[in-house]
């Protein structure tokens, strides 16, 4: 992605990636709660086997029904998740955004 | 798939509770009528749910769609009313076969699951705004 | 005026224009070695943002046509490239700066 800070970048870009994903999932789940014999899903990530790969997340169905105040509780603390990365992006980046512009001005 | 797909399959979750909330409320509302405009008993309402792809995806998410709006068979129920005008010969009127106790029941649930998409809704939206306010303040 | 000094002279003449020659090719390969740190780098900081600029505009258009899987990746990307730009900006502002300056000096 970038030249300048690519390993924090592309990290935390990836773990935004995995909870975007679970945020579908769950959403989806409580949107289907009331579905007689749904199943629903989960978002595995696999770790990479070989070093350097990057790790894999999909959906997956498990067959469980949807307890809905415990969905609820999963989408609320992946959501906290997801602004807790972006804001860890938003200061890495500011940082070097004062080395850019040495500290003067927009 | 994006989060804007989210909010649809939020929002077909709110219209889902919606219809039956509509179909509880009818069958309360409606426990009493010994009679429709067209003669017969009142039917308790059914609502068919089921889940459906997303168009266009091949995605395993699903949004929930009301596939149908039946009149169930349930058995009527015999209330001993002797000076209704549609007793019968021994007294007892037909009355619709709508379990009061149990909509009551199925009514908390469906505000739940509404309250909870709407509330699933807004943090979608909250985390929409916050990921378009990346790069915005310098 | 004798042959004698006529050579000389001429000969002067050659050896003066063979120095200068000589003082330009050193010139010339020192830029070379100059080159491979300062501004082989810039050239190299040039295309990388050149292909990040490249990069976000796609994922731009595939936002408007409503094609995009990640809304996150395309606002990072955007402000990833122009953090780098800004930053070659900066570069080559020191640099002409630093050009005038040189130009600026009295011989």
């Amino acid at each position: 992605m970038s030249s300048l800070n690519s390993l924090i970048v592309d990290s935390i870009s990836r773990e935004l990636d995995v909870c975007a994903l679970r945020h579908e999932a769950y959403s989806a789940n409580i949107a289907n709660a009331s579905v007689p014999g749904y199943e629903r899903l989960e978002v595995m990530t696999s770790s990479p086997v070989n070093v350097g790969a990057m790790p894999s997340a999909q959906l997956l169905h498990t067959h469980d029904a949807v307890k809905l105040d415990q969905e609820m509780a999963k989408l609320s603390k992946n959501a906290v998740r997801y602004e807790t990365l972006l804001t860890a992006y938003q200061q890495t980046t500011s940082i070097l955004n004062l080395a850019i512009k040495e500290g003067k001005g927009a | 798939m994006s989060m804007f797909r989210v909010l649809d399959i939020s929002s077909a979750g709110l219209s889902v509770e919606q219809a039956r909330l509509e179909a509880a409320s009818t069958n309360l509302a409606n426990a009493n009528t010994t009679r429709t405009k067209d003669g017969v008993m009142y039917q308790p309402l059914a609502v068919v749910v089921s889940s459906q792809a997303i168009d266009g995806t091949t995605s395993l998410l699903q949004k929930p769609v009301v596939t149908d709006v039946i009149s169930t068979s349930s058995e009527p129920r015999l209330v001993y009313e002797p000076g209704h005008p549609d007793a019968n010969e021994k007294g007892f009127v037909t009355k619709p076969g709508v379990d009061t106790l149990s909509t009551m029941m199925d009514l908390m649930s469906i505000s739940r699951s509404y309250e909870a998409n709407l509330r699933v809704f807004d943090i979608t939206r909250t985390l929409l705004q916050k990921t378009l306010e990346v790069g915005s303040r310098s | 005026m004798s042959i004698a000094s006529i050579a000389a002279v001429s000969a002067t003449n050659i050896a003066a224009t063979q120095i200068t020659r000589d003082m330009a090719i050193p010139i010339q390969s020192t830029n070379v070695a100059a080159s491979d740190g300062l501004f082989n780098t810039l050239l190299n900081h040039l295309e990388n943002v050149n292909t990040q600029l490249v990069n976000t505009d796609n994922a731009v258009q595939q936002l408007a046509n409503g094609e995009t899987d990640n809304l996150h990746q395309v606002m990072i990307s955007l402000e990833q490239t122009r953090l780098a730009f800004d930053l070659l900006l900066q570069v080559r502002n020191k640099v002409l700066d630093a050009y005038q300056e040189v130009m600026r000096m009295q011989v």
